[in-house]
């Protein structure tokens, strides 16, 4: 059966977005969309693909695109083509590089990635936490730096929730450069979760002042930290250490046997925290990502 | 060059009489000088996108299509920015004239490919690292262009330290902040870079350059907090060294002007109520925007009485020797010199025979896509396929957000053409569309009460809608149901209270002025009315009704010139121009009143009572005195035997 890969327009956006579900929860409009059909169906979709233009890393900076093929057309083609278009479209947007959509831990992405001249750019290290190995780690450190710290400049750590969302929203859309409307679609997702409600935490200052938060989610069962943030003002000081060690606390409380979390490698405090309190290492992937310029290759 | 027509954003006629009188924008004082200027009445809606198509077309928004910052897309799952499509009268570079290079002007992509300059690099905003600030290709048309747009941008990263400290000049140190210095490095970029493609445009010999500077939309955006506050103590400090700046690149482009070039400088929008002291939220009509005109046919009084958004394409056609837009509303400030091709505007009163396209129709809430309900066509098919659908509301919330936008900007334009019946259904599409909005309630509630509904304000009042927080039990309430009922004797005490209290988001100095005439005391409604003139908010409203009570009282030249005023607010209303006519008629201007009478009867042809008015007025004079009132009787032979055109 012949497929044709055309420009997605408005009217076939729902479709795509079915597809590509990922990208409601982009902060920014795909910029161009491209869909595969059956020749004779227009609104037969087949696979979708899109690029968001939302700059993405600051080393190999560029766009990030997503593909999608539905599994009975797979391995015809459908997604190379795709992809291929969506190479050529962010080519003239003149940015230097094309992102893959999140980081692949291997497989046939990974294999479909590497063949469309994808490289891989960051890795990504996931660690799983034992409660019990963990708190007492934690609680050590955080005593160790409270003695030091005036008690007048301690945070206030409090649960976070609904209310709070506007707040926690703003700090989170202006640290990492996403709409307010999606910062704040992604904490109502998490806190609509139990797990969510109950081991997600903020602190303030003692002026009421919102410092972080750390937001969790379930993943296979346990929570897992989803954003973990300190405005860059209150970042000198024991105040990651204090959220995480409530968040695990919380873990405790509901009987969770340990959580999940994972950071960049170029977040070394992070990796470093990890390391000291006794996480391990469960497996680690790549975040991938295609020159688009002969000078961005050689870079 | 032979036009410049520069358009700057939200640029306040305080700040910019500020940085004129204090010697900071020299080049802008001596067009002053040169040229005439005034100020310019703004048609709603508001939206920017909105306000700079009433501009470029000589229509207002329900006419040309543009009538908020957002539309829906096809298929009504997406919203997005208006675009060249959605317009229903073409801007005035389209229709004749030299050709244009268009620089920056809101919903004008994706461009046509059309032979002469037409840029629109929209993605000017250094928003991105420089590495991946990329550029979206449909923003520039011709294509080929593409190149030369990126090679000439300006980053904000490319601004050096001594430019930053020329725009910081005279704020302190502590208030010299690290978000403060983005935004001003954006804003400088942003000008940079329009001024490095005029001048490029400029050295390939463009005749007609159109270009909008938003930079001080953007800084003044920029001072707020999320919560809508000031972060800065200086903003006016800040504002005016972006005006000298502004003032600078407006002396090199002029510096390309021949001789006989004509420059229109128009400044639209409103700056954020934070920066204006005393406005409150959720306005519907701005402060007034400004024009500055000079070049031959501009006369130094040309625009003294002030004008509005649509007089601007007239004045640009007249300028250019072009004949006048065929019912067009706005007026010519320009008035030909001797041996250039004539298009005045007085005469286009009866003589309705200038080309330069059809009158476009009026824009309906059909015409506009609505959001869609359900499911997608083909979702069934991908649902057979295996494929999960997600859930769409999101995309639903954005696009019904959007609808109801563009509902209520097109029924606030409809109201000021005069067309109520098709504003009011406008109006409550969008309280549907969007029930959970703020801003179609508080309109709505206005309306009704304006009309007298009291059975309409009571039942908005008691819904359960965003109005129980804005409207809660107390003075305003009373006062808005008191005003509805036309209990005026109620009203009067409860609106002096709420007046010395604090400003409200509506004018209630004009629903003062209305009490007092309800009450048959004219002569202190008409007091309260001219204050009321003073609050841009129901400014028409005032306006007219101040006419009205002027006319009572025999004070025919007040009420002509509240008339003139009102016109002005809304050229495309019958309404100002019948009130015109009394006035007129009342102070013995009997051929004068027989044109304005004529032009409302052209703008509502289906009023008989106005085509009735006019025959009467007509009647009289020519009984009057039959030699001089040839102009009468033809108008009339031409009414009688064609009918009139819907304008």
């Amino acid at each position: 059966m012949s497929i044709l890969v055309e420009p997605c327009g408005p009217e076939r956006w729902a479709l795509a977005m079915a597809l590509l579900p990922e990208l409601l929860d982009a902060d920014r409009v795909p910029a161009q969309a491209w869909v595969a059909r059956l020749a004779d169906h227009p609104l037969h979709l087949v696979g979708a693909g899109a690029v968001v233009t939302r700059p993405r890393d600051q080393r190999r900076t560029g766009y990030r695109a997503q593909v999608q093929v539905l599994p009975a057309w797979r391995r015809q083609g459908v997604g190379s083509r795709l992809l291929q278009r969506l190479c050529d479209d962010t080519r003239h947007w003149g940015v230097p590089y094309l992102h893959g959509w999140t980081d692949y831990a291997g497989g046939v992405e990974v294999q479909f990635l590497r063949r469309h001249g994808f490289e891989p750019l960051r890795e990504i290290s996931h660690f799983h936490g034992d409660t019990a190995t963990t708190l007492p780690q934690l609680r050590q450190r955080v005593q160790r730096v409270l003695a030091h710290q005036p008690a007048d400049q301690r945070w206030q750590l409090q649960r976070l929730d609904s209310a709070d969302t506007p707040a926690v929203a703003a700090l989170y859309a202006a640290h990492f450069g996403v709409s307010p409307q999606a910062a704040e679609r992604r904490i109502a997702q998490a806190l609509a979760t139990p797990i969510g409600q109950a081991c997600s935490v903020l602190g303030r200052n003692a002026a009421g002042e919102l410092c972080g938060f750390l937001l969790a989610r379930p993943k296979d069962g346990l929570p897992e930290v989803d954003l973990w943030l300190v405005d860059p003002r209150h970042r000198l000081g024991p105040g990651a250490l204090l959220l995480l060690t409530r968040f695990v606390e919380c873990i405790d409380a509901i009987g969770a046997p340990g959580a999940h979390f994972h950071c960049h490698d170029d977040t070394p405090a992070t990796l470093k925290v990890a390391r000291r309190i006794g996480a391990r290492r469960t497996h680690e992937a790549w975040t991938y990502a295609k020159p688009l310029s002969p000078q961005a290759g050689a870079a | 060059m032979r036009l410049l027509l520069l358009a700057i954003d939200q640029l306040d006629q305080r700040l910019l009489q500020r940085c004129v009188d204090g010697g900071g924008m020299p080049t802008l004082a001596g067009l002053l000088a040169r040229g005439c200027s005034g100020a310019l009445a703004q048609t709603p809606p508001l939206a920017t996108a909105a306000l700079w198509a009433t501009v470029a077309s000589g229509w207002p928004a329900c006419r040309h299509g543009i009538v908020a910052d957002l539309a829906v897309g096809p298929g009504g799952w997406s919203a997005r920015a208006p675009q060249r499509s959605d317009w229903r009268a073409p801007p005035f570079w389209q229709l004749g004239g030299p050709p244009a290079a268009v620089l920056n002007w809101p919903a004008t992509a994706p461009w046509p490919t059309a032979p002469g300059w037409l840029r629109a690099p929209g993605t000017a905003r250094g928003d991105a690292p420089l590495a991946a600030w990329g550029l979206d290709p449909a923003n520039v048309a011709p294509a080929a262009d593409l190149d030369t747009v990126r090679a000439l941008r300006v980053h904000p990263d490319d601004i050096t330290g001594p430019m930053l400290a020329e725009l910081l000049q005279g704020l302190p140190e502590p208030a010299r902040t690290e978000p403060l210095q983005a935004a001003c490095r954006a804003a400088i970029a942003e000008l940079a870079t329009w001024q490095a493609l005029s001048l490029d445009l400029l050295a390939q010999g463009c005749p007609q350059l159109v270009l909008r500077w938003d930079a001080l939309a953007h800084l003044a955006a920029a001072l707020l907090g999320p919560d809508g506050q000031l972060r800065l103590a200086q903003p006016w400090q800040l504002l005016g060294n972006l005006c000298r700046l502004m003032d600078l690149l407006l002396q090199a482009l002029l510096a390309h002007l021949q001789a006989d070039g004509h420059v229109v400088l128009v400044c639209a929008g409103t700056l954020p109520p934070a920066l204006r002291p005393g406005a409150a939220g959720m306005l519907d009509r701005a402060e007034p925007g400004f024009a500055v005109m000079a070049g031959p046919g501009f006369a130094a009084d040309a625009l003294r009485q002030g004008g509005n958004l649509l007089d601007v394409v007239p004045s640009l056609r007249s300028a250019l020797g072009l004949p006048a837009l065929a019912g067009a509303p706005g007026r010519s400030w320009h008035r030909p010199v001797a041996g250039a091709p004539g298009a005045g505007a007085a005469t286009a009163i009866i003589t309705a025979t200038a080309d330069g396209g059809a009158v476009p129709p009026l824009l309906t809430p059909a015409d506009l896509l609505a959001p869609a309900v359900g499911k997608p066509a083909g979702a069934d098919w991908l649902q057979a396929q295996g494929q999960a659908l997600p859930d769409l509301a999101p995309l639903q919330h954005i696009a019904r957000d959007a609808h109801a936008q563009q509902l209520r900007g097109l029924a606030l334009s409809l109201r000021d053409g005069g067309h109520e019946p098709a504003a009011a259904q406008a109006l409550a599409a969008a309280l549907a569309a969007a029930p959970h909005a703020a801003a179609p309630h508080w309109l709505a509630l206005q309306w009704a009460a304006g009309r007298g509904d009291a059975t309409a304000v009571r039942a908005l009042l008691d819904a359960p809608s965003p109005l129980a927080t804005l409207v809660p039990a107390g003075d305003l309430r009373e006062a808005v149901l008191a005003c509805a009922a036309q209990d005026w004797p109620l009203a009067e005490p409860v609106l002096r209270r709420l007046l010395s209290s604090r400003v409200w988001p509506l004018n209630l100095q004009t629903w003062l002025g209305r009490a007092l005439a309800g009450q048959g005391r004219d002569a202190e409604a008409a007091e309260a009315l001219t204050e009321a003139l003073a609050c841009p908010l129901d400014a028409l409203d005032t306006a007219r009704l101040l006419a009205q009570v002027q006319l009572r009282l025999g004070r025919h030249p007040q009420a002509e010139a509240s008339a003139r005023h009102a016109i002005a607010l809304a050229p495309d209303s019958a309404a100002g121009h019948a009130l015109l006519a009394e006035a007129l008629a009342a102070s013995g201007q009997q051929q004068a009143a027989i044109d304005a009478q004529w032009r409302a009867c052209q703008l509502a042809p289906q009023h008989t009572g106005l085509r009735a008015r006019w025959a009467e007025l007509a009647r009289y004079n020519v009984q009057a005195s039959p030699s001089r009132n040839v102009a009468a009787v033809g108008a009339s032979v031409v009414c009688t035997k064609r009918p009139l055109a819907s304008p």
